[in-house]
Formats: C-alpha cells, sequence, structure tokens
C-alpha cells in the first residue's frame, strides 16, 4: 500500500479534476479495513502497522481533497520529487492584482465588503485551476508550478478574509 | 432462586464468545459505567439502583469511600473529600491555585498532589479510586472480569489530560481499548440505528464546560469535521446569573457561607424553570417571584456565546447551518428550555433528547467498547476523530511553526525539514507546541528535547526532519532525525506543566482576537531574525576574509553592524528593514571581492583550459 500513489490508493485516475464522492467512499472504505479501532484486540506489531496505514491513507485523503495540495502532488508524482526552488516567473497583472485585493481586504471593515471580496477571490479559481491543467497536460511543468503558486496565493487570501468575516460576524 | 436458563437445540450461545466490555464516563461531577446488553446498551447502577456515581473520593481514618457517602462528606471534612480531581488530570501546580484542597509539587513531576490525612494523593490517583469503584460494579453486574473498557474524554484533552487519564485507567486494573471523545460517544448512543448517513452536531453543555462537535455519519463511519466550545462556560454560569439577580434585587452584600446558601438555592430555581413559567423563591425571608422569561433574559448572553462557538465550529467544518441533519443534547444543562429554544431557532429543528443527556456518553462509549472488543465482527461502526488543538515546533525568533493544524483526523503522521541555524553548529533543540497563536509564549510547551550529534556543516546545509505522529487515542510522539548523518531523538510527550481549562478556551478564543496582532508581531519577528542572520554572516565573513577590506571600509562595516545590533533590539521593523538595507548595501562591494577571491583560489594550480 505504501507503494502506492495517493491516487492509485483510491482507485482514481492521476488528474486534476476528483470525483470527490468516489474519493470519499474510497477513504472510507480504506479506513473501514485499517483503522487501529479495527485491531484493538491485536498484537503491538499489527497495532502499529495499523496505525502507519491509516495516518498514509489519512493524509493522501487530505492531499487530493485540497486543490493546491492536489496540484502540488501531481507535480511531484511528474518530477518525482518535492521542490521548492523553482523560479518565480515574473508575472506583472499578477503581481498588481495581489496587492490589490490584498489593499481592499485591509480597508474593508463591513461584513457585506468582506463577503463580496470573498467572492471575488473564489471567482479567481477556476480560470487558474484550468490553467494548471491546461500546462500540466502540456507538459510545462514551470508554468503549472507557477500556477500552483497562483492557487496557493488565493487560498491563503481566502482564508484570511474567512477569519476577518469570523471576527466581523462576532463583533 | 434463580432459574436455569435453557437454550434450543443448535443455538446455545458459547458463554466464552461474549467478551465483557464497558464504557465509562469519567467525569467531573458524575461517572457513570455502561454495557451492550443484548442490543442494547444501558448504564449499570449500583445496588440501590443508582447509575450516577458522585466522582467525589473521602480519605476517612479507617478508610477511603467514594460517591454519595464520600459527597455527604464534603461539608464536614472538606480537606479529605476530594471533588473535582478531573479539572487537575495532567495539570500544573498552577492549575491547582484558588481549589479549596491543601496541594504539595510532587518530587518527581512537580504536578501537584493533594495532601490528605492519607497522605499524599495525585489527581490520578484519586481518579483511579472512581474507576475501582466502577469497574467492581460492572464485574459484579456482567459476572466476571472484564476484557477491556473505553474511557470517554473531552474533545478539548490534551495530550498530558488523555495520558494522565490512561494512567489512571491502568492504575485502577482497566485495559483501556480506547480513550474516546465524549461528543462523539453521544453520537455513537444516537447514530447507530438512525438515518445512513448525515451530519450532527453534538452541544455538550456541563456544569462548567460548554463543548460543541460537528460529525459526519455516513454508512457507519463517523467523521468528526470540527469541534470547538467554551471550556469556561457552564450551567454554573446560569446560577451565579441567578444569584446575581438576588443580590442586585435584594440590595444584600452575602457572605461567603451566603453565597454558597445563594447557589443552590438559585440550582433549585434553574430547575423548577424547566418545567415551570415561574416560581416563588424565599432567601433568608427576602421574597420574590422570578419567571422563566426573566431567567431566560438574565441567561441571554451566555447563551449566546455559546451559540456563537457554534457557528464558528460549523464555519471550520466549512458547512451551513442548513447542513446539520440533527443536533444531539448532552449534559444535565441542557435540559434548560431557553438552551433548546436557541438550537431549534439556529437550526429550524428540535434537538434530539430521547436518550438521557446525563446518560448518552456513558451508552455511546459502551457501544464502541463491545464492537472494539470484538463482539460484533461485522459492525461497520468507524470512528475517525480529530486533535483539538494545533501541533507545532518553535521556530528562529520565539515563532511556531503548525506541524499538525487542529481538526486533522487522527492517526496521523506528519513531517517537516528544518535546517541549522548557524555554520558548524551540531545540536538543536526542539520545543514541542499545542496550540492556535503565532507566539511561542503565547501557546503551551508540551516538552523539549535535543539533536545532538549533527555533523558541522555550512548554516542551510543540514536537513532536519522533524516527525510528528498522534495515533487513534490522541497520543503524541514526536522524532527528529538529521538526514545525512541519520542522528536520531525522540520524545514521548508526558504530564507535565500544564494549562487550566479555561486558559485552553482562552488561547483558542485568542488566535482569533489577537490574529491581526500576532500578524503584525510575526512579521517584526522575522525582521529581527532576518537582521541576526546578516550580523552573524557578515562577522563571519569578516572573521575570514577582512584583509580584503581598507580600513576605512571596515569601519564602516562595523559601526553599521553595531548599529543594526542596537536598533533590532528595538520593535521597530521598518528601522530594522533600513538598516539591513545599509549593511548590505555597504558590504556589496566586500562580497563581490569575496566572490573574486574564492573563485582566484578555485582556480590556483588548474589551467583555464582545463575547465572546457
Amino acid at each position: 500500500m505504501f507503494q502506492q500513489n495517493y491516487f492509485e490508493l483510491f482507485g482514481l485516475p492521476i488528474q486534476f479534476d476528483v470525483d470527490r464522492t468516489a474519493l470519499s467512499s474510497a477513504f472510507r472504505s480504506k479506513q473501514a479495513a485499517h483503522h487501529p479501532d479495527k485491531f484493538a484486540h491485536a498484537d503491538a506489531a499489527t497495532q502499529r502497522e495499523s496505525m502507519q496505514a491509516s495516518a498514509f491513507i489519512n493524509q493522501a485523503y487530505q492531499t487530493l481533497l485540497s486543490p493546491t495540495q492536489r496540484a502540488a502532488y501531481l507535480l511531484e508524482l511528474a518530477e518525482g520529487r518535492v521542490r521548492s526552488d523553482h523560479t518565480m516567473r515574473p508575472d506583472g497583472a499578477f503581481l498588481m492584482q495581489q496587492m490589490m485585493w490584498r489593499e481592499q481586504l485591509d480597508e474593508a471593515s463591513e461584513l457585506d465588503e468582506v463577503e463580496d471580496l470573498i467572492d471575488t477571490f473564489r471567482a479567481a479559481l477556476p480560470s487558474v485551476e484550468s490553467a494548471f491543467v491546461g500546462a500540466y497536460q502540456g507538459g510545462d511543468l514551470e508554468l503549472a508550478h507557477h500556477c500552483v503558486d497562483k492557487m496557493q496565493f488565493i487560498y491563503k487570501l481566502v482564508a484570511e478574509a474567512e477569519s476577518k468575516e469570523a471576527r466581523l460576524a462576532d463583533d | 432462586m434463580a432459574l436455569l436458563q435453557i437454550s434450543e437445540p443448535g443455538q446455545s450461545p458459547d458463554p466464552h464468545q461474549r467478551r465483557r466490555a464497558v464504557g465509562i464516563d469519567l467525569g467531573t461531577t458524575n461517572s457513570l459505567v455502561a454495557t451492550v446488553n443484548g442490543a442494547i446498551s444501558q448504564t449499570l447502577p449500583d445496588s440501590s439502583g443508582e447509575s450516577l456515581l458522585p466522582s467525589v473520593v473521602h480519605y476517612g481514618i479507617n478508610r477511603i469511600c467514594v460517591g454519595r457517602a464520600a459527597r455527604d462528606m464534603l461539608a464536614e471534612d472538606s480537606a479529605n473529600t476530594i471533588a473535582s480531581a478531573k479539572r487537575l488530570m495532567g495539570r500544573g501546580m498552577a492549575d491547582a491555585e484558588g481549589l479549596p484542597y491543601d496541594f504539595e509539587a510532587s518530587p518527581d513531576s512537580g504536578l501537584p498532589l493533594f495532601v490528605t490525612r492519607k497522605g499524599a494523593v495525585s489527581p490520578v490517583q484519586v481518579s483511579a479510586e472512581i474507576l475501582t469503584v466502577l469497574k467492581q460494579r460492572a464485574e459484579e453486574s456482567l459476572d466476571g472480569d472484564l476484557n477491556g473498557v473505553v474511557i470517554t474524554v473531552p474533545a478539548y484533552f490534551d495530550e498530558s489530560q488523555r495520558q494522565a487519564t490512561k494512567n489512571a485507567a491502568s492504575l485502577a486494573g482497566l485495559k483501556v481499548m480506547r480513550l474516546l471523545n465524549e461528543p462523539t460517544a453521544a453520537a455513537v448512543a444516537y447514530g447507530l440505528d438512525k438515518a445512513e448517513e448525515g451530519t450532527i452536531a453534538v452541544y455538550d453543555l456541563g456544569g462548567g464546560t460548554f463543548d460543541i462537535s460537528i460529525l459526519h455519519l455516513h454508512k457507519g463511519v463517523f467523521e468528526v469535521l470540527s469541534t470547538g466550545g467554551d471550556s469556561s462556560l457552564g450551567g454554573d454560569d446560569f446560577d451565579e446569573a441567578i444569584a446575581d439577580w438576588v443580590v442586585e434585587q435584594a440590595g444584600i452584600t452575602p457572605s461567603r457561607d451566603e453565597r454558597r446558601q445563594l447557589l443552590a438555592l438559585a440550582r433549585q430555581v434553574k430547575e423548577v424553570l424547566t418545567e415551570r413559567e415561574s416560581v416563588e423563591l424565599d432567601f433568608n425571608g427576602w421574597c420574590a417571584e422570578l419567571t422563566r422569561t426573566q431567567f431566560e433574559t438574565l441567561i441571554a448572553p451566555l447563551v449566546t456565546r455559546t451559540m456563537r462557538a457554534v457557528k464558528r465550529a460549523l464555519r471550520d467544518a466549512n458547512l451551513d447551518k442548513d447542513a446539520i441533519d440533527n443536533v444531539v443534547l448532552v449534559g444535565g444543562s441542557t435540559r434548560v428550555p431557553a438552551v433548546r429554544d436557541a438550537l431549534e431557532v439556529l437550526f429550524g429543528r428540535p434537538p434530539l433528547s430521547s436518550v438521557d443527556p446525563d446518560k448518552v456518553v456513558a451508552i455511546g462509549a459502551a457501544i464502541q467498547a463491545d464492537i472494539l472488543v470484538g463482539n460484533k465482527p461485522d459492525s461497520d461502526v468507524l470512528l475517525l476523530d480529530v486533535i483539538p488543538l494545533s501541533l507545532g515546533l518553535e521556530t528562529m525568533g520565539g515563532l511556531t511553526e503548525k506541524i499538525v493544524h487542529r481538526n486533522t483526523t487522527i492517526p496521523v503522521t506528519r513531517a517537516q525539514e528544518f535546517t541549522t541555524y548557524k555554520d558548524g553548529q551540531t545540536a538543536m533543540m526542539i520545543h514541542v507546541l499545542q496550540g492556535e497563536r503565532e507566539m511561542v509564549a503565547d501557546n503551551r510547551s508540551l516538552g523539549r528535547f535535543e539533536l545532538r550529534g549533527i555533523p558541522p556543516m555550512v548554516a542551510g546545509a543540514a536537513h532536519i526532519r522533524v516527525t510528528f505522529q498522534v495515533d487513534a487515542d490522541g497520543l503524541l510522539s514526536v522524532s527528529a532525525t538529521e538526514q545525512t548523518s541519520g542522528v536520531e531523538a525522540s520524545i514521548v510527550v508526558k504530564p507535565s506543566f500544564g494549562l487550566s481549562d479555561a486558559e485552553i478556551a482562552g488561547m483558542i478564543k485568542d488566535s482569533f482576537a489577537y490574529a491581526a496582532n500576532d500578524k503584525d508581531a510575526r512579521a517584526l519577528r522575522e525582521m529581527q531574525v532576518d537582521a541576526e542572520r546578516m550580523l552573524e554572516s557578515v562577522a563571519s565573513a569578516l572573521q575570514a576574509d577582512g584583509h580584503l577590506l581598507s580600513e576605512v571600509e571596515l569601519h564602516d562595516i562595523r559601526t553599521a553592524l553595531s548599529d543594526l545590533a542596537d536598533i533590532n533590539k528595538q520593535s521597530d521593523e521598518h528601522a530594522i528593514k533600513v538598516q539591513i538595507d545599509r549593511v548590505s548595501h555597504l558590504t556589496e562591494a566586500f562580497a563581490a571581492r569575496r566572490m573574486n577571491a574564492s573563485i582566484k583560489q578555485a582556480l590556483a594550480g588548474h589551467n583555464v583550459n582545463e575547465f572546457e
């Protein structure tokens, strides 16, 4: 099992688009077979093995659930290693966009504004994701990395906006 | 006379096949034990028919007693009668402050011990006494030794508290198959014979704590999506609200004893108002009427606080309130109609209340124990739980780097690589933390260990892989390996000093409140770390290649460095940045000369053509 990649583990095709229902149901059936609760009465070695298997399944599931992590994982598989050293492609337009969004989020003081911003940020995701798929399928892995960076930025910004939203909603 | 049971031929149940397993709810106020009997799970009563065992232990002159008899001694012999020991499980001396007992620090661990006439006893020992009584009750009722137990803990319990609970169980001679989170147990009690698929909110309002968990149930698999709460809010606060109202209305200043009487009265008033619309109360001759509507106004701010936590848990689970199919009630305080009404308003449906909220946790634990012990090999039930607080490491500058985020499904193994900070660094202190804040000082320290014997390398060249492993009981172990040399070190987190429940609740709340503040603090610390790194590297470069500079250049750089060191002690992120830029500008030429010198050195003795 540990030799399988995360897609193989859940019997899914190695691609960016994931069938959520199939993923969740494969996850549950894998856990049902390997979870430590199924081995509560077994010997210590079996219990340890089951814990490692269960942790591996959890890790695989979390990675494939998150679009950013899934994309980064696809690149890891394609390149045979994790890379943190890829060169950033200068993308002036996106840089400007980032700065503008950050400013807007910092300045937003009403719940409505923050909610609108979250919608705006989210709306930017599909085009970045399809750019990733294009680059990945076309074998331009540098460009694909760049798309992952963009996705990461947007998700982080959404998370920040959501915690701001939560603070405003609580007040 | 007992009747002998005769079963039909060929259907005789093998008595050795069914294993004896129980679920135990080790509560702050009351504890219970339950087991699955045939198809139903039920709590086991004592000889007088009482299921609830007060979690009180009395250390008498001749014997130790537990339960109601011990609780009756609370007023008479309070110093030797220990109640609410659960609050101190896995906690430090600081948490013992303010509790009405004498404490001393354990000579081995520094953990607090209750001083009684039977000597010093730890919270773990007190809990073991309670567990022993429940164990005996179960063994008598099931007619034999127990094969295994499941003990429930609050979802908020950290490693130290979970470990302490396990220790108490082994001291009582129990084999713990699993520690189970209380809300999960409650969901199990309701979930099994219900809908195939659904999302459940478990609202647990005890005497002193409030927990909320969101779970997803799909074909027997319970997946905890998020958990949260407020461990300084509970039904006791409702009593306080009533007492405060009386104090205000009657215009009195109660003594300590009067305050205690008043709280007892308030509790009765609260309970009566669950059934009736109004109640006449008489406090030492001062009479008044309190209506349910008035009471609900008094507690409205408290109920609102719980509803906020509910909404936050929904957000953490990425769910809208409409996604919740059922709300499960746990804890005696959920009998208050205002609580039920507020939940009904929020979710648009009445909460489930068919299982006694005092017993529901033990009943769920018994169902899980029955499965784990192997009595239901075909069962589809599987509980996938999460960790309640993030786990991380201290990195440069007192910052916390989260490695396992809260609400991650367990078991989990997560690794992260770190590197050395100084040239030739051979040891590294690994400081393990729990909590949501950015700064180390604001989180809880779980332990420290040292990785020694790293081969000397330039700063940043070593690859230190730190692995966090959290097992299905939520217990953590940490190990570290230097990748090139294979040097290893590890710890299992043991109970050390602790935070109180209130502090844990505070830590989570603070992480929201201070998120913005933390970001500034983090930015400042990162800038300071950059400055330290620059001071370090320029100093070592000067030492190695200072001769490449003129005296004037050397003087300028040294002055700039000492300015940077001074500025770095202040908290002005911008000023530090400006000075870093100055130093880097001043050393540009120096860096170029060093580069040339090292290339020359590398080429010395070689013919240029060799490299073509």
